[in-house]
């Protein structure tokens, strides 16, 4: 069922406190969009009004061209998958899964045939009769999706979708998760924290920060040019430098935007050469991660340690900390960085940052170089 | 563990058990001996009894009065434990939903069990009769309602806590209204803590003795208050087999409860 989805300046007070400044977003018809922000950015309060669990204080959602602020959610036409499944744990999986048909007044037999092509849909067939106790953390999974779907909502909605799972099922999930969206084409808004998952898995990405969302985009466009300090620094790793008269200083490099402020540049796009018209910079860490070495460097005159990140067989031996690296930019307009959308307190802005990069990378130290 | 360690645990395990014994000794004592009373062949209360007979069992299976007080404490009691089980269990989904005042709302509920239960004769009897009525069985079963209607919502609602509450928005969400999300999700995942409860309501009003004291009319007197009545008119052995009866009931219905209430908790 692929519907539209459209919210606009979404506004949410919860006891004094405004969670949502004025949200917007526009969902088209059939596409998965994730939110993704650290914890207490008000990604999960967006779910919870879209799906009628929480009251917004102003602004509007439309479902297509329906306005849907007024309905309680049990009129809402809106699949929810919880984070820990909330499965019904008296009921069976097949009484899981019609639960929401029973409440359509769907015929028995029309009933039976929607659960088992449902079922069909998530690969679970001949579930059925299970109690759902019995099923493994992927399973019920599935079935929780089969649940949310099987009536055929004009939106899906995931709050964490994987958060509960291991990482490599987590990572086989992302794939199946994808797929059945697709095939079905329901237009779907997820929930994370977890950058990996949300860049893998959507046609767009909206960051939220604060209660506001900085920036949405398609996750090359998020990754490759934020549009906030906080975008860049919140999606993998960021070296940010100083732009001064339309150039990075420190590269020589002409950039897009505003002619002073800051732009990002991410680790990979660093290259190590032999050149010697190039940065040149003090090895201080090195961390081989397989597929990745990931450098630490120092710059005369830069306080902070430039990240870089390599693909071991393409350099000409593994450095070490104290080696002397030229480092140049590997091509490609950087963008200057617009002022934060948000005026966050530091430490708190810290915080949140901190506690939502889960990522296994974060042993790298963090650059976050003060704008100069 | 070291040995100097065990030692003195031990000791403390010696201790609290033989004190424990001896605490369920003193209590069940009385049990000990009104059994073998009950028992007893003789005409007169007398411990220990001389000789064994029935017959006092026989007497309170056909005499009309002990009949007729078991009958009236079943109904009693029957009606009073439907109303809690109600009650109870209605306060306890209803305060779950509850943002503000739960806490109030918690305390005004389970206050019939600290108020007197003299207090709450009294107040019945005076609030029957300023309304213009008389008080009678009606007024005893909403009193026994009343105090065993905290016994029902703390049962329920510790059940309830073992449920996840994002299962009630999740039936919401899949298009079920309030009624239906009750009926379907929220009091089928309680039903054993309301089926325990109910059983230790019907307990509780079945021995119930002050209320029914003060407010059963001449002739309609429960079975607490019958035996109240025959144990201070004379001192026959009947007394110690009706309450060896009543004894045993209460101790099947406690069983029950817990068989209801514990382990197999599906969550």
């Amino acid at each position: 069922m692929s519907t539209r989805v459209r919210i606009e300046a979404l506004t949410v007070h919860l006891s004094g406190t405004r969670i949502l400044h004025d949200v917007a977003l526009e969902v088209p018809a059939g596409s998965f969009v994730t939110l993704l922000g650290p914890s207490g950015s008000g990604k999960t309060t967006t779910l919870n009004v879209l799906a009628g669990f929480a009251p917004a204080s102003a602004g509007r959602v439309l479902l297509g061209d329906r306005p849907i602020d007024g309905l309680p959610a049990h009129r809402r036409d809106i699949g929810f998958v919880f984070q820990n499944y909330a499965l019904f744990p008296h009921l069976t999986v097949e009484q899981n899964v019609e639960f929401a048909l029973l409440a359509r007044k769907v015929p028995r037999a029309r009933r039976r045939e929607l659960v088992a092509d449902t079922l069909e849909l998530v690969r679970l067939p001949g579930l059925g009769a299970r109690a759902v106790g019995a099923l493994s953390g992927g399973q019920q999974q599935r079935i929780a999706l089969a649940r949310a779907l099987v009536f055929g909502p004009s939106l899906l909605l995931l709050d964490e979708p994987l958060a509960a799972l291991d990482k490599q099922l987590r990572e086989a999930m992302q794939i199946e998760l994808k797929r059945i969206q697709r095939q079905t084409g329901t237009t779907t808004i997820a929930v994370t924290h977890d950058q990996g998952e949300a860049l893998s898995m959507s046609d767009q990405v909206a960051i939220m920060n604060h209660g506001r969302i900085e920036q949405v985009g398609t996750p090359e466009e998020v990754y490759r040019r934020p549009a906030t300090r906080f975008v860049a620094e919140f999606l993998g790793d960021a070296n940010l430098l100083a732009v001064r008269s339309g150039r990075v200083e420190l590269f020589g490099l002409p950039v897009q935007g505003s002619a002073e402020g800051t732009t990002v540049i991410r680790p990979e796009d660093l290259v190590i050469t032999a050149s010697g018209d190039a940065v040149q910079a003090t090895v201080t860490s090195v961390l081989y991660q397989g597929s990745r070495l990931r450098l630490s460097a120092t710059v005369a005159g830069h306080e902070r340690p430039l990240l870089v990140s390599a693909v071991p067989g393409e350099l000409p031996g593994t450095p070490s900390p104290g080696d002397r690296v030229s480092l140049r930019h590997r091509g490609g307009v950087p963008r200057t960085l617009l002022e934060a959308v948000t005026e966050p307190a530091p430490v708190a802005d810290e915080l949140t940052g901190a506690d939502a990069r889960s990522e296994p990378d974060d042993a790298v130290p963090q650059p976050s170089f003060g704008a100069p | 563990m070291t040995d100097e360690l065990r030692a003195p645990l031990r000791r403390t395990a010696i201790t609290v058990s033989v004190l424990g014994a001896l605490i369920a000794i003193f209590l069940l004592a009385p049990m000990l001996i009104i059994l073998p009373v009950g028992l007893s062949a003789n005409t007169f209360l007398r411990f220990p009894p001389s000789a064994l007979s029935t017959r006092w069992f026989e007497e309170v299976f056909t005499d009309s009065g002990w009949r007729a007080g078991v009958a009236q404490s079943v109904r009693v009691a029957g009606v009073a434990t439907v109303l809690a089980a109600v009650a109870g269990t209605s306060a306890a989904l209803a305060l779950r939903r509850l943002r503000r005042g739960r806490r109030l709302a918690r305390t005004a509920l389970i206050a019939p069990m600290v108020i007197p239960q003299l207090v709450l004769a009294l107040g019945l009897y005076l609030g029957v009769r300023d309304l213009g009525g008389t008080a009678g069985i009606a007024t005893l079963m909403l009193g026994q309602a009343v105090l065993a209607t905290p016994l029902v919502y703390l049962t329920v609602t510790a059940g309830l806590s073992a449920v996840d509450p994002a299962l009630s928005r999740a039936a919401q969400g899949l298009g079920h209204h309030w009624p239906s999300v009750l009926l379907r999700v929220e009091l089928p995942l309680v039903a054993r803590s309301i089926a325990g409860a109910t059983v230790l309501a019907f307990g509780l009003c079945f021995d119930e003795s002050v209320l029914a004291y003060y407010l059963s009319p001449p002739g309609q007197e429960t079975l607490p208050t019958r035996i109240w009545l025959a144990a201070s008119q004379q001192a026959s052995p009947v007394i110690a087999a009706v309450s060896t009866l009543v004894i045993g009931l209460a101790i099947v219905l406690m069983g029950l409860s817990v068989a209801l209430t514990g382990t197999r908790r599906n969550t």
